[in-house]
């Protein structure tokens, strides 16, 4: 892998992780557009358009999708999806906590949220990124967790959304998650 | 994915894209590194780190249960009971096994969020910061303009019975003067009834339950309400003691009893009196006890003899007269004979005084006092806690409402000292007196511990009442209707994330709340944001909340002993509790002494006390609320078996366990009405309406519809949009206010 | 053949319908939503004497079991106990077990493509407790048993809406109930 594509990479994942944290700014959107459309082009894959976030309508549809405070559209949690219960701290979630142990990493003290949030699992992702020998730890981190929730946590958020925004985020997000598999295998070689 | 890295290089992404995208995510970062060693390719071995904790249910439950939660590595694994809490023995209740799906549910409130415009469903995530500093802000406000903080109200009851959640109103108390909802809907007429007739509000020990002979479960469903209690009615049986339910609806605990009787709702009164008629007219009742502990036994057998019969009673209550004898005679010749009080019996016009009616029965029977004998109902005696959470003081100059001296100012110079107080609003009547309210009117509300929106009778009108004010503000674990209306809602902490102490007004045990996991997202508990709300108040106007800012939680339960509860428990150190739950030693039969509280020292069948207040001094019978032509049909909406009020009927496990309402309707009705199985029901009354799928079924009267009251998860369903705040006859002594005649509702229906 | 064959004994007559035996199991296995191995169903009502009865059904780990018979990769064993147990590795999803199994034991869940059930708590028992559906049970109206051993006269193979006991002969006693005596309003 070179300098460019590793940086495309990582600009991609800190830009989705970021996207998960908290409702999208037109800043954080045009970055992304540009960077998802860029690199979905070099793997090959359909490039779903990504316009703006509409103003308060989509503040209130990321709440709304991800946060409360009613039942969530698509909790972004793991084990939501991989556990029996369906609930979070689950199995699952400790599974998540033990990998970023391994890898020196675990959640900052004042975190409460579960450690297989999805942006947790995005910035862990892209931390590993920037590792020598990370590609071993994202092969393993993407087989063994984001592949196993992300693309039906994206389908939920594409079924349910009203928002052409989180749309097009989530069909981003499910692109890439898909791909990784075979990118990792690229990069390998 | 041809040539990927050579087509990478001429990929056009500016630098200040992928500077951005570092920026963004820096922000966002959520991950720290570790202090160990990190080791990319081995998942070091760590050990299971499983802990268990000693928890206790805080629900408004008969049982308040023991609890053991496991954790590992910091997450609610499981929750089982507690095997050394001697009344709940080691198990839990279909609602409590859902404990884990509940906490760590992802419908919870996670973060305090605002809802702008209030009721627009537009909700956004704001800091505990902002919502300290808006609802601070909004606090001072009132008081600059109003003068006092009683524009400020505060409807909190029963959804946490942890003692450390009286921060809440120490909280408001703190800030300065102001005005909260008095009462309970529960129970209270059923608590002054207690109190006329022994004077103290107690009870016995219902472990003694098991001693009895022939219990009388009145209006008492404990298959659903109390189902810990049932494994000691089913050692009494055991024993050949004889099981007695009245109640107008066939219940699970009915369908348990030897013999059911299905009265007339309402009209207990009258049975308990053709009863005591019998047992008179049959010389069994205890003249020695009459004579030495009862006053007004004289009054009371005149009364009888002239206004009771048999034939009377039959007819008011629909039993038979040899029903009626059957029971007086099993009551009354096989000893010793308790009576258990169920609290949807006294949710009627004339429910304080069945009451009374009942426990004559009992003084009638010399049976006060007598170990698996009595009436029972509930107490309080051990609840003795110093409430430090709650005794705060207001800041010094505070205004309230007015209070003795020269409130006026009318004829100026010396006078009494002018003091102030809170102001009180009816928590029964809650929607149309809060918004009555003048001189300062109410302009923000609280909610913890509480949802009227779907508890309150007249559901609409406390739309409104919520519609009125300015700020709302609801703490609570999910988004249930009270929290729908609101402006702000504040995450709390389930019982495993916060440090509790918890006691029972049935059982007589005591149970430490450890806190098993730390709080989830950013839940805090009451006391939590009490001392947080505090240091905001503070930071904004000093001096204008005298709440501890901060604290550690675990010692502040500590500080809720006293040499009283140590004394009554049997304890010298409140951490005992940690290795198990204390029983209070008081004896079995609490009147074993015959020492009542009333004014002559005895048990009262005439009450002064009672007349005083403009009610009838004896157990007399006062007719029962009779339906208004327009609406004949009585809808009867009792505590459910999957929720407890408007708790856990959300939850993932419940809503399969039981998805949906229907209302139970009597074949005869059905038929009248056109209405087969399956059907919806339109239920309706000038208040409101409802849509039901009717069930048929012969457990219900041929007069009565019945469903149970619960919130269902995304459901609008609300019994309380057809239960209008029609007072129950007593309750204001012990209570502040009279109790609701929940049960006093009528409707019309018909195939929707 | 196994050398004893445990099993459960519901008292319907004392079974209040609580639900605590279905949840507690489930509370146990952290099950998905809809995936119960212990359900409990209202029964008929009498028209005699109507009230509220219960039957409360988990597995009822058969002399020939269903599940066994038509599962077409051996994922079911019988054991010494006589505990049916599955080995879920194996399971494809196939679901033939939850369409032989005249009881509803066997339980499919979507999400995981496997069937699952009760396995009457084995790792409970080796431990020395008893099933987490008894031990929740209020009314010691759920009872683990030895068959051949249960002291019940009253107990019984089948009631009146289980499926006929001679395809399966399932390890399962019931007690059936007495109904209250009545004072009824619509007589």
């Amino acid at each position: 892998m070179n300098r460019q594509f590793a940086e495309i990479r990582l600009a991609l994942f800190q830009l989705l992780q970021a996207a998960y944290t908290a409702p999208a700014t037109p800043e954080l959107a045009e970055a992304l557009r540009e960077v998802a459309a860029v690199y979905l082009d070099l793997v090959e894959r359909p490039a779903p358009p990504l316009g703006l976030p509409d103003g308060a309508a989509d503040v209130a549809e990321f709440h709304r999708l991800f946060v409360g405070p009613g039942a969530l559209v698509a909790p972004p949690y793991e084990s939501v999806y991989l556990s029996t219960e369906k609930v979070l701290m689950q199995a699952e979630t400790l599974a998540v906590r033990e990998f970023y142990r391994s890898y020196g990493k675990e959640l900052a003290p004042d975190h409460r949220e579960p450690d297989d949030f999805l942006a947790f699992e995005l910035e862990f992702y892209a931390y590993l990124q920037t590792q020598v020998h990370g590609l071993e730890a994202m092969q393993r981190f993407c087989t063994e967790h984001l592949e196993r929730w992300v693309p039906t946590f994206c389908e939920r958020v594409i079924t349910a959304t009203r928002s052409p925004f989180y749309r097009s985020l989530a069909e981003i997000t499910r692109e890439v998650i898909l791909t990784e598999g075979q990118v990792l295998t690229a990069i390998a070689q | 994915m041809k040539d990927l890295f050579e087509r990478a290089i001429g990929a056009k992404i500016s630098r200040r894209t992928l500077l951005k995208a570092g920026a963004v995510a820096g922000a966002a970062t959520a991950l720290s590194g570790c202090t160990s060693e990190p080791s990319r390719f081995t998942s070091p071995v760590v050990e299971s780190n499983v802990k268990s904790f000693r928890t206790a249910c805080p629900r408004n439950c008969y049982d308040t249960c023991g609890q053991i939660a496991t954790v590992e590595d910091g997450a609610l694994r499981s929750v089982n009971g507690d095997p050394l809490h001697g009344y709940t023995q080691g198990r839990l209740c279909v609602k409590g096994y859902t404990y884990v799906n509940r906490t760590n549910s992802p419908d919870r409130l996670k973060y305090p969020m605002i809802q702008e415009p209030r009721g627009s469903g537009n909700w956004r995530r704001i800091s505990w910061d902002e919502a300290l500093t808006i609802i601070a802000k909004k606090i001072l406000d009132l008081k600059q303009r109003y003068g006092s903080t009683l524009p400020v109200a505060l409807d909190k009851y029963s959804g946490n019975f942890g003692i450390l959640h009286y921060a809440v109103e120490g909280m408001f108390q703190s800030m300065g003067y102001y005005t909260y909802a008095l009462g309970t809907p529960c129970w209270p007429a059923g608590i002054d009834a207690t109190n006329y007739d022994f004077g103290v509000f107690q009870c016995d020990d219902p472990e003694s339950i098991a001693q009895t002979k022939y219990l009388i479960l009145w209006g008492q469903n404990a298959a659903w309400s109390a189902v810990h209690s049932m494994d000691f009615i089913r050692q009494a049986k055991e024993k050949g003691a004889k099981v007695v339910v009245i109640d107008p609806i066939n219940t699970a605990t009915a369908s348990q009893a030897d013999v059911y009787y299905q009265i007339k709702t309402s009209t207990d009164g009258a049975l308990a009196l053709g009863m005591a008629r019998w047992i008179v007219d049959n010389n069994l009742h205890d003249k020695a006890f009459l004579d030495k502990h009862v006053k007004g036994w004289p009054e009371f057998e005149a009364y009888l003899k002239r206004e009771v019969t048999l034939e009377w009673a039959s007819k008011t209550t629909g039993i038979p007269v040899d029903g009626i004898i059957e029971l007086a005679s099993g009551y009354a010749t096989t000893r010793p004979s308790m009576i258990w009080i169920g609290y949807g019996m006294q949710r009627h016009t004339n429910g304080g005084q069945n009451v009374r009616a009942i426990d004559a029965l009992a003084a009638l029977t010399g049976q006060i006092g007598v170990v698996g004998g009595s009436a029972q109902y509930g107490h309080l005696v051990t609840w003795g806690f110093n409430y430090h959470a709650m005794s705060m003081q207001p800041p010094a100059g505070s205004k309230g409402l007015p209070q003795g001296g020269d409130a006026q100012g009318l004829h100026g110079g010396a006078s009494a000292p002018l003091t102030y107080t809170n102001r009180t609003v009816n928590m029964n009547n809650f929607a149309a007196e809060i918004q009555a309210l003048k001189d300062p009117p109410v302009k923000m509300l609280w909610i913890a511990c509480r949802n009227p929106a779907s508890q309150d009778p007249d559901a609409a009108d406390i739309k409104r009442a919520f519609a009125s004010m300015e700020l709302v503000v609801v703490a609570d674990h999910f988004l249930n209707h009270s929290a729908q209306l609101a402006d702000i809602v504040l995450p709390v902490t389930t019982h495993f994330e916060n440090w509790d102490v918890n006691v029972s007004y049935w059982h007589r045990w005591m149970s430490i709340n450890e806190q098993a996991i730390k709080p989830m997202f950013e839940t805090k508990s009451d006391l939590q944001i009490a001392w947080a709300l505090s240091k905001k108040m503070n930071e904004l106007s000093p001096g204008s909340c005298t709440y501890p800012t901060e604290g550690n939680e675990e010692e502040w339960v500590g500080k809720e002993f006293n040499e009283g509860i140590y004394k009554l428990f049997g304890i010298s150190e409140w951490r005992e509790l940690k290795q198990k739950p204390a029983k209070a030693q008081l004896p079995a039969a609490i009147w074993e002494d015959r020492k009542f509280g009333t004014p002559s020292g005895k048990y009262e069948l005439y009450s002064e006390a009672a007349a005083k207040n403009g009610l009838p001094p004896m157990p007399t019978y006062v007719g029962e609320m009779v339906a208004p032509a327009e609406f004949p049909i009585r809808f009867l909406t009792p505590h459910p078996q999957h929720g407890l009020h408007s708790q856990f009927q959300n939850v993932d496990y419940m809503m399969q366990t039981n998805s949906e309402p229907l209302l139970e309707i009597h074949p005869r009705l059905a038929e009248r009405k056109g209405i087969k199985d399956g059907d919806i029901v339109r239920v309706f009354n000038k208040l409101g309406e409802l849509r039901l799928k009717a069930r048929i079924t012969r457990v219900v009267p041929p007069d009565t519809v019945v469903t149970y009251e619960a919130w269902y998860k995304d459901s609008k369903f609300n019994v309380n949009l057809t239960v209008a705040a029609i007072p129950a006859d007593m309750g204001k002594v012990m209570t502040g206010n009279n109790g609701i005649a929940f049960h006093d509702n009528f409707v019309d229906i018909e195939r929707a | 053949m196994p050398t004893k064959q445990l099993g459960f004994h519901h008292n319907i007559d004392l079974c209040i319908g609580c639900k605590a035996c279905q949840m507690a199991c489930k509370n146990e296995y952290e099950l998905e939503a809809d995936v119960n191995w212990r359900r409990v169903y209202p029964v008929r009502e009498n028209p005699a004497a109507p009230e509220r009865n219960f039957i409360s059904v988990a597995c009822n780990h058969c002399e020939n079991p269903e599940c066994k018979r038509v599962c077409p990769v051996g994922a079911y064993s019988k054991r010494e106990d006589g505990i049916v147990v599955q080995d879920h590795g194996k399971c494809i999803g196939c679901r033939l077990c939850t369409m032989a199994c005249p009881y509803g034991a066997a339980r499919y869940s979507p999400k995981h493509r496997k069937a699952s059930k009760c396995e009457l708590c084995k790792d409970r028992l080796d431990a020395g407790q008893t099933t987490a559906c008894v031990a929740a049970c209020p009314q010691s109206a759920l009872k683990l048993v030895e068959m051949g051993k249960l002291n019940d006269p009253r107990a019984v193979v089948s009631v009146p809406g289980f499926p006929d006991s001679d395809i399966t002969h399932p390890n399962i006693r019931f007690t059936p109930p007495v109904s209250s005596r009545q004072f009824r309003r619509d007589s």
